[in-house]
């Protein structure tokens, strides 16, 4: 069954120069289902939409035509799990992180001692380590967004919204916490759409990559990912991972030629 | 604490102590050091400092208190309703451009010559201070982690209390800060200006006017002393207090 179902979406923004009003079409005719526990990411140039897309999925915008549903329900009924890619930002720093993470908790009005023991609980049971009495400014860029990615899973979220969320990490750490990432879905049968900007990672982490071309953003292609799970990253190195990123800057090529 | 701070005070206690020995200076300008001491000591042991130290901060702490009660809450309400803030902003800007000197004598006519002109006009400058920053603080804080709570489904109350509030309070803090120092200001002014028998403000003034310039001495060091005491402990408390400032 469809748990998530986009239907002819597109949205224009509106800005006025010298008193004339222009208009920058950005997304144009979204269609796009995606089913339970799949983990679909968007691969797209620099400003051409993904994140206005995440926006209207997350319900934190209205599109102008056509519509998001996920499990029946307009977004804003459904409960998404969004995690940014400036986690400095996203996480609260007066906030220890353990109280970061029972954040969604805490505005359910759960008591301070039961929300604590149900992030322990759940850092316990995905095998992660988190420093929860220090504040996130002591703690690493990794060790922030694991941070905000548990505060996103305890709040159980229909879908699991992610917009370039390790952009801002170092190599190695992105690698540690894109298999870290992984391996909570596959424990959570969670629903992910993900945004990046590296072909690699789009490709590495799906089960389908959907191309987007410039702005405004239109689905160039739908890429599966035929790559067996668990995943681990010296399939980066195999024929099958090479030829599926062949596949897809061909079709980015032939769209940019178009 | 880095003893080269206080490398630059002793030089300057030197360079004091030269010109008086020299008698560069008429005394009756300069007294020496030992002698704004002297006074000092003595001021202490009889007790007369200490009436005027406590009376100018009882009308400090009674004016900034109400600055606070008056700024926090409103600088809130204009921080986070753009209406509001469209209508007082321009109101607000002209209000803290009025120098607060040329108040005296409205706040003397409506409030008389007691403590109650002394302490509104006290709470009147700092409450504008403290606004203004609050204002600031929330209309400048991190777009992001109100929609983080948004995402989480947060109601308007939750935002507010549990995202806006906290991350306007360094700015608050900063506005707390710098009204307890125009506060001091504004309290030793109206001591000098506003007519009454105590406090350092008038110390100074009357010491003036009969030319016991010793003691005029003393009584400024004081008031620069207890600014700059007020002054680190509001540091030491919003260190404290906010320490995610700034990281």
């Amino acid at each position: 069954m469809e748990h998530i179902v986009i239907r002819d979406l597109s949205k224009r923004f509106s800005h006025s120069v010298d008193g004339e009003i222009h208009y920058v079409d950005v997304l144009d005719n979204i269609n796009l289902q995606v089913m339970k526990g799949e983990f679909v990411t968007f691969f797209g140039p620099n400003g051409c939409g993904k994140s206005t897309l995440l926006n209207i999925i997350a319900g934190l915008l209205e599109p102008d035509t056509g519509s998001v549903m996920i499990d029946g329900k307009p977004p804003q009924k459904a409960r998404i799990g969004y995690i940014f890619q400036n986690y400095r930002d996203s996480l609260f720093p007066w906030k220890k992180n353990i109280d970061n993470i029972a954040f969604p908790l805490e505005l359910q009005k759960v008591s301070r001692k039961e929300r604590r023991n149900k992030v322990r609980d759940v850092l316990g049971r995905l095998e992660i380590k988190i420093p929860e009495d220090m504040y996130p400014y002591q703690s690493s860029g990794g060790q922030q967004q694991l941070s905000a990615i548990v505060r996103a899973f305890i709040y159980e979220p229909d879908v699991l919204v992610m917009d370039e969320p390790f952009s801002s990490l170092d190599y190695q750490t992105r690698f540690f916490m894109q298999g870290k990432l992984l391996d909570i879905c596959a424990r959570t049968n969670s629903t992910v759409l993900f945004v990046s900007h590296e072909l690699d990672e789009a490709i590495y982490l799906a089960d389908r990559v959907v191309l987007l071309d410039k702005r405004p953003a239109k689905i160039i292609s739908i890429l599966e990912n035929t790559l067996s799970r668990p995943r681990n990253h010296v399939m980066i190195e195999t024929k099958e991972f090479f030829d599926l990123k062949t596949k897809a800057l061909r079709l980015l090529k032939e769209a940019v030629e178009l | 604490m880095k003893r080269s701070i206080l490398v630059a005070p002793l030089l300057f206690l030197l360079l004091w102590v030269l010109i008086t020995s020299f008698s560069l200076v008429n005394p009756l300008f300069l007294p020496s050091p030992l002698r704004v001491a002297l006074v000092l000591v003595q001021s202490f042991t009889s007790g007369e400092f200490f009436q005027d130290i406590g009376m100018t901060l009882v009308r400090l702490a009674a004016g900034f208190v109400l600055g606070m009660v008056l700024g926090i809450p409103l600088g809130l309400f204009m921080g986070y309703y753009q209406k509001v803030y469209d209508y007082l902003d321009f109101l607000v800007d002209f209000f803290r451009s009025i120098p607060v000197a040329s108040l005296f004598p409205l706040f003397l006519v409506v409030f008389g010559i007691g403590e109650l002109s002394k302490i509104s006009t006290t709470a009147w400058s700092t409450s504008l201070v403290i606004l203004i920053n609050t204002m600031y603080g929330v209309r400048n804080g991190k777009k992001l982690r109100i929609m983080v709570a948004k995402t989480m489904k947060a109601s308007e109350y939750q935002i507010f209390v549990k995202a806006i509030v906290p991350e306007a309070l360094p700015e608050i803090f900063t506005g707390l800060r710098t009204a307890i120092s125009i506060g001091l200001i504004v309290v030793v002014l109206t001591e000098m200006l506003m007519g009454t028998k105590t406090g350092l403000g008038q110390r100074i003034f009357n010491a003036s006017l009969m030319y016991q310039v010793p003691e005029m001495y003393a009584a400024i060091f004081l008031t620069g002393l207890l600014g700059f005491s007020l002054n680190k402990v509001f540091v030491v408390i919003g260190n404290r207090v906010i320490h995610w400032a700034g990281k």
